[in-house]
């Protein structure tokens, strides 16, 4: 295997920084892309990476040999149920699909709307703007004539072309269905970037179309204002009374501290509590709630229409069990449809099927954790016992659901697939945020409740899992932390 | 009449010869999956070294599974020119795109 990698990069300097950051992935990419922005030309961020910087044809070389490096950094006690960090520059970028929608404006009160889960401490509203924001950074493509939320401006591309299954249900629902938002661009990007080729291997896109952290913000990490460290290992936080001083990390094998004014932490739901804990900093119930989305695969049997004519894997997106009252008992779910070809073996009707899959949310469960051992310094622990009853109601509601789903098309047969998907390849949850500092770890703009000078970024924070896929929400969190960071700076 | 009626005829034969199968161009059958399809000789020889070449498997002719029977479609161009099932079809490529990209024969993009 060769490997063309970035050299382990050099120890930084010795000395105090404006930021440290941990982690390159989402999180942290899209906080220091809004924090250059307001940042004094001489400030100086440091940037701790655990993994490498690849290129992208590594990656989708390289693919599995990643994901069980990746798997060996933690301990999962509860082998039935699989996470997947990526432990290397750019994150989660380097396997995700590029499903970008946003969430609705109900699930961040879901508690007062429907009696269940808990209220974010922010709004749609609040994040509208910054949703928008994110789009343009990643070039989303999606419908920009009809939209599920509330928007203040278009989509930066159109969207992607629909199949003829997709089609049938905007007809049936025309204000229920909805071309996908996606960071797998409908055209070719001045950047360079091609368009979309419905190639369908998006985890590693073999044309490196879709967003990565890689492909398009790999300029921040070069800006003179930050140095990139990779191969860094942060062990704990330096944490004095209520005042975090830097962190303790190994690089080259070689015990180090980095101090810092801020310190921002953007190393994935089961790192960011795991640093927390093992730091001493147990407020808010840091490292339970461990949770994602949990998603069925329906295989339907079409009778006279041919399927995969979409120009992208997944190309529309339902929400007919999404919003409503439902919620009040049972998890909603969004329906994606897929255009990756599976196709049918009988003369003649080869492409008369097509793929469904119905994500459901899922309420965080406070015995699904992550935990540290003292004797273990490096391996968090996972430990996730079961989905919530609300969830599994909301599963089991779905072979009575889909026959109104499904009059929308002409369906031979279909097959609800028993076991449910393994993972979404979301983590989540284990350092909420909130407005009580008893349960939830960080405030609206992700700083710590006590630690003052502490942020948590990523989809740790999150108080809930709602059906639609986490990233955009992560991405926009991060920029308005930033400039809530920055704006209460000069209120003092 | 009789020259509408010759007209007829003639539009009538030719359309019918564009239906017939192109028995001027040698072919072979299809694998044990898909015996009625016209085959350019060396087609499925082509697809299952491929196979072998990039997935280290040898496949059995007469068992493939439904999702290898899907992937010798795609590596034909049968589904570009519209899955016509009497014209001779050709081995374009194995189609696996994480190997050989941009090569999605369903896709359409206008």
């Amino acid at each position: 295997m060769s490997f063309d990698t970035q050299h382990d990069s050099p120890p930084p300097v010795q000395g105090t920084y404006d930021l440290l950051l941990v982690g390159t992935g989402f999180a942290s990419a899209f906080f220091l892309h809004r924090y250059l922005k307001h940042a004094a030309r001489g400030a100086r961020v440091l940037v701790l990476e655990r993994g490498e910087q690849r290129s992208q044809q590594w990656h989708v070389q390289n693919y599995e040999a990643l994901r069980l490096e990746s798997l060996a950094t933690f301990v999962n006690r509860s082998e039935w149920k699989p996470w997947e960090p990526r432990i290397a520059f750019g994150g989660g970028s380097n396997c995700w699909w590029a499903c970008t929608p946003r969430m609705l404006p109900e699930d961040f009160r879901l508690r007062s709307k429907y009696g269940v889960g808990r209220d974010w401490p922010v709004t749609y509203d609040d994040l509208e703007s910054y949703y928008g924001d994110a789009e343009h950074i990643m070039a989303v493509s999606g419908p920009s004539d009809g939209s599920p939320y509330p928007r203040s401006r278009p989509y930066p591309l159109p969207p992607h072309r629909f199949s003829d299954p997709d089609r049938f249900f905007k007809r049936w629902f025309p204000d229920q269905f909805f071309q996908q938002p996606t960071a797998r661009p409908s055209r070719a990007l001045p950047s360079g970037r091609p368009r979309c080729e419905a190639n369908g291997v998006c985890r590693t896109c073999p044309i490196d179309s879709k967003f990565t952290i890689h492909n398009e913000l790999a300029h921040l990490f070069k800006d003179p204002r930050v140095t990139l460290c990779t191969g860094a290992n942060v062990k704990r936080l330096d944490v004095a009374g209520n005042t975090v001083r830097g962190v303790h990390y190994t690089h080259a094998g070689v015990d180090r501290i980095a101090r810092a004014d801020v310190v921002g932490l953007g190393a994935n739901a089961i790192f960011n509590p795991a640093l927390l804990l093992r730091s001493g900093v147990a407020d808010g119930g840091a490292g339970r709630g461990l949770g994602e989305q949990v998603s069925l695969h329906v295989d339907v049997m079409l009778k006279g229409m041919n399927s995969f004519q979409g120009s992208t894997s997944i190309t529309g997106l339902g929400y007919m069990l999404y919003a409503g009252e439902h919620r009040r008992e049972r998890a909603g779910a969004l329906m994606e449809v897929w255009n990756v070809p599976v196709l049918r073996s009988e003369r003649g009707r080869w492409r008369e099927r097509v793929g469904l899959k119905f994500i459901y949310e899922d309420l965080p469960q406070p015995d699904n954790r992550v935990t540290v051992d003292a004797a273990d310094g490096d391996r968090p622990i996972v430990e996730f016992g079961a989905r919530s009853e609300y969830a599994e109601r909301g599963m089991a509601a779905l072979e009575s659901d889909l026959p109104r789903v499904l009059a929308a098309l002409p369906v031979e047969r279909y097959e609800i697939e028993k076991r449910t998907i393994e993972t979404e390849s979301h983590i989540m949850c284990t350092s909420p945020m909130g407005r009580n500092p008893a349960d939830s770890v960080v405030d609206d703009g992700l700083v710590h409740h006590r630690i003052r000078n502490l942020l948590v970024l990523g989809s740790s924070v999150f108080p809930t899992a709602a059906p639609a896929n986490p990233t955009l929400t992560i991405t926009a969190l991060s920029l308005r932390a930033a400039d809530k960071l920055f704006a209460s700076r000069r209120t003092g | 009449m009789q020259t509408f009626a010759l007209g007829a005829g003639a539009i009538t034969t030719l359309a019918f010869r564009d239906r017939r199968p192109d028995t001027a161009e040698p072919y072979e059958p299809g694998p044990p999956a898909f015996p009625y399809l016209r085959l350019r000789t060396g087609t499925v020889e082509a697809f299952e070294a491929d196979y072998h070449h990039h997935l280290g498997q040898e496949l059995a002719r007469d068992r493939w599974p439904e999702p290898v029977q899907a992937q010798f479609l795609l590596s034909t161009d049968f589904f570009r020119f519209d899955a016509d099932q009497a014209r001779v079809i050709s081995y374009v490529g194995f189609y696996e795109p994480t190997i050989t990209p941009s090569n999605n024969p369903l896709a359409r993009f206008d």
